[in-house]
């Protein structure tokens, strides 16, 4: 299946394969020089690490459980499904792993000032969490369309002293909250940190939230080989960004034997969609090589899906590389049938998982019924879905 | 002074547009600069913003721009195109440089390629490099001997358009650039609306300035383009 020998890091100039790179003003340059030689030198170090795992493990909730689905395995009638409960953290989703990560190297740095960017309001969440956690002044940005959509975290935000700046340009959803992220940290650059939500962005962002996001899939496989003596057959993850897909996937990159799959937001169908990697091409978008939705001059298009996490007209280029190479394989769900998977795992496990992990779950259904019964597939289910109660209000028969 | 005046291909209409890039080049100006509007310009602030977005709406399209670049030099001045990576990416590298080369376009300026992703065959086109005021001494040098007719010192950090305070880091760049090529055409941008500022960077040391966002913003209100070039340069 693999059509080449895979990198497991991008190159010094922060490629994998043809992807990535840095795309941005000269005035980032300084900043993305520093952050990149603080995040190898930190990564390595045991201080670092140590304090990381300790916030993990007693502020974020981590390990995250692995959770066999009985009756959903019941239903679907195949492959046993698992579910990795990223949902169970602080927070409420995976974002959290990035921002604790993030927001510890922010202190190390000696920035006064995190800035980022947020869709669903669990990136928001998850930064202005730690931001208070830290004593670090936090200002986000986040579309005017996803404000009134997931009003829950706007508030849970603002509870925790961050100022939440409503974004009115262009398609007011995560593209544009984005780009003014990235207008304020060119003003700022010198006092403030860009905490970045998911693999996008210039060298070295993709790296750095893939490697804080990683835990996910360490903790997988650490759980398997307790558990089973064997890795699981197949690990899936919904794809916005693509940081909680990149997070589970990487730590089996290597492990060929492993099938990896990620599912973007298929929408309303094919007019109206997210489906950066299944349906777009290649193109530059917020600093970096990567799959976008655009049109044949090159402007991007907006992207469609009920869930605002994965309302993006990009993907990180991580994942277009392990597209490109065949390692991982990307698929879609439907706007609907998101809504039905939401459904369908609240009613038989007590769990309300988020619209975006919705995503994966649906597909994880149709997947199991054609493996074998013995086989074992990991879904992480990337967040919880009480901010989706309003959105999916009528929408649900 | 010297001064490069830019302006956006396609706002508020294609035939509009033209009209202005006429009016510019008739102007004393030296340089025109032809914004391709790019759906995601996160180095530009609201005025260009705004621009951007009303010319795409308009269906803009970029092999169109080439008859603004004649239209320049028609009238004898020089043209530089002004737009972001992915607009060349998507219209193809090799194309755009042989249609640039047809059209004797005198230089590119593309905000989000640095000195070393800029690609060889596109540093056919003469890059202008924009310089900001946290620039490293060692990175200097090398954006002033790739740029190509004028260096583009950036007046603060941060976006085009914005009003705040000039970065007093300025005149190190603008002596420094002097250490390093003395012939280098010096050129100051980002939030110029003024004859004030222009003089105050005159008095710095450079010979020329770059206005976008402000000329913009005069049309948007209805001021002539003549007057409004004529105050800023104090003619
Ligand atoms: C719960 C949840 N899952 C998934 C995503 C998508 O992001 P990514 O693809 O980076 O994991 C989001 C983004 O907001 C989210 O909140």
């Amino acid at each position: 299946m693999l059509r080449q020998s895979l990198m497991t890091e991008p190159d010094e100039r922060g490629y994998f394969g043809r992807f990535g790179g840095r795309f941005v003003p000269e005035s980032l340059i300084p900043a993305l020089d520093e952050l990149t030689e603080a995040f190898y030198r930190l990564r390595n170090q045991q201080k670092f690490q140590e304090e990381l795992a300790d916030y993990n493990r007693h502020y974020g909730g981590r390990p995250s459980p692995l959770y066999f689905a009985k009756r959903l395995t019941e239903y679907a009638g195949g492959a046993r499904i698992f579910l990795k409960r990223e949902d169970l953290i602080h927070g409420g989703a995976h974002k959290f792993n990035n921002a604790m990560g993030q927001g510890l190297l922010t202190k190390y740095l000696g920035k006064k000032r995190i800035i980022a960017e947020t869709g669903a309001g669990q990136h928001g969440t998850a930064t202005a969490m730690i931001g208070a956690l830290l004593g670090i002044e936090t200002v986000i940005y986040m579309g005017e369309k996803d404000i009134e959509r997931q009003q829950p975290n706007v508030q849970r935000m603002r509870l925790m002293g961050a100022d939440v700046v409503p974004v009115k340009t262009g398609s007011r959803t995560l593209k544009d909250a984005v780009n003014e992220a990235l207008r304020d940290w060119v003003r700022n650059v010198e006092t403030t940190h860009y905490l970045i939500g998911s693999v996008v962005g210039p060298h070295p962002f993709p790296l750095m939230v893939r490697h804080f996001q990683s835990v996910i899939g360490q903790e997988v496989k650490h759980d398997f080989l307790e558990y089973f003596g064997e890795l699981p057959d197949l690990v899936m993850a919904c794809v916005g960004g693509g940081s909680n897909a990149a997070g589970s996937f990487h730590p089996f990159i290597e492990d060929t034997k492993v099938k990896l799959l990620g599912v973007e937001a298929g929408g309303k169908g094919d007019q109206a969609n997210s489906r950066s990697i299944t349906c777009g091409s290649q193109g530059i978008l917020h600093g970096s090589m990567s799959y976008l939705l655009q049109n044949e001059e090159g402007q991007v298009k907006e992207a469609h899906s009920v869930s605002a996490g994965l309302d993006y007209p990009g993907v990180g280029p991580e994942l277009a590389y392990w597209n490109e190479t065949g390692r991982v394989d990307f698929t879609y769900a439907a706007d609907k049938e998101a809504l039905d998977a939401m459904r369908l795992l609240s009613r038989l496990e007590g769990i309300i998982p988020a619209l975006e992990s919705s995503h994966a779950i649906a597909r994880a259904i149709d997947v199991a019924k054609t493996m074998d019964k013995d086989e074992r597939i990991v879904v992480t289910l990337s967040g919880r879905g009480d901010k989706d109660l309003e959105t999916i209000q009528g929408k649900m028969t | 002074m010297k001064a490069s005046i830019y302006f956006p291909f396609g706002f508020p209409t294609k035939e509009k547009s033209l009209t202005i890039f006429e009016e510019v080049a008739t102007s004393p100006v030296q340089y025109v600069e032809i914004g391709i509007p790019y759906s995601d310009p996160s180095a530009d602030g609201e005025i260009l913003q705004y621009a951007s977005q009303v010319a795409i709406e308009n269906g803009v399209k970029v092999k169109d721009v080439w008859e603004a670049v004649d239209l320049v030099k028609r009238h004898g001045k020089k043209a530089v195109i002004m737009t972001y990576a992915n607009i060349i990416y998507q219209y193809g590298i090799d194309e755009f440089v042989e249609e640039a080369k047809r059209h004797a376009l005198d230089g590119i300026i593309v905000p989000d390629i640095t000195v070393e992703e800029f690609p060889q065959k596109l540093k056919l086109l003469k890059p202008i490099f924009l310089v900001p005021p946290n620039v490293k001494e060692e990175r200097l040098e090398r954006i002033v001997r790739n740029s190509g007719e004028f260096v583009y010192i950036q007046s603060r950090l941060g976006i085009t358009g914005q009003k705040e305070k000039f970065d007093p880091r300025v005149k190190w760049i603008l002596d420094e650039i002097k250490e390093i090529d003395k012939d280098k055409n010096k050129f100051i941008g980002f939030g110029i609306h003024s004859a004030n500022d222009v003089k105050l960077f005159r008095k710095l040391g450079a010979n020329g300035i770059i206005v976008g966002s402000a000329l913009v913003k005069a049309i948007m209100e209805g001021k002539g383009i003549e007057e409004t070039i004529d105050n800023l340069l104090d003619t």
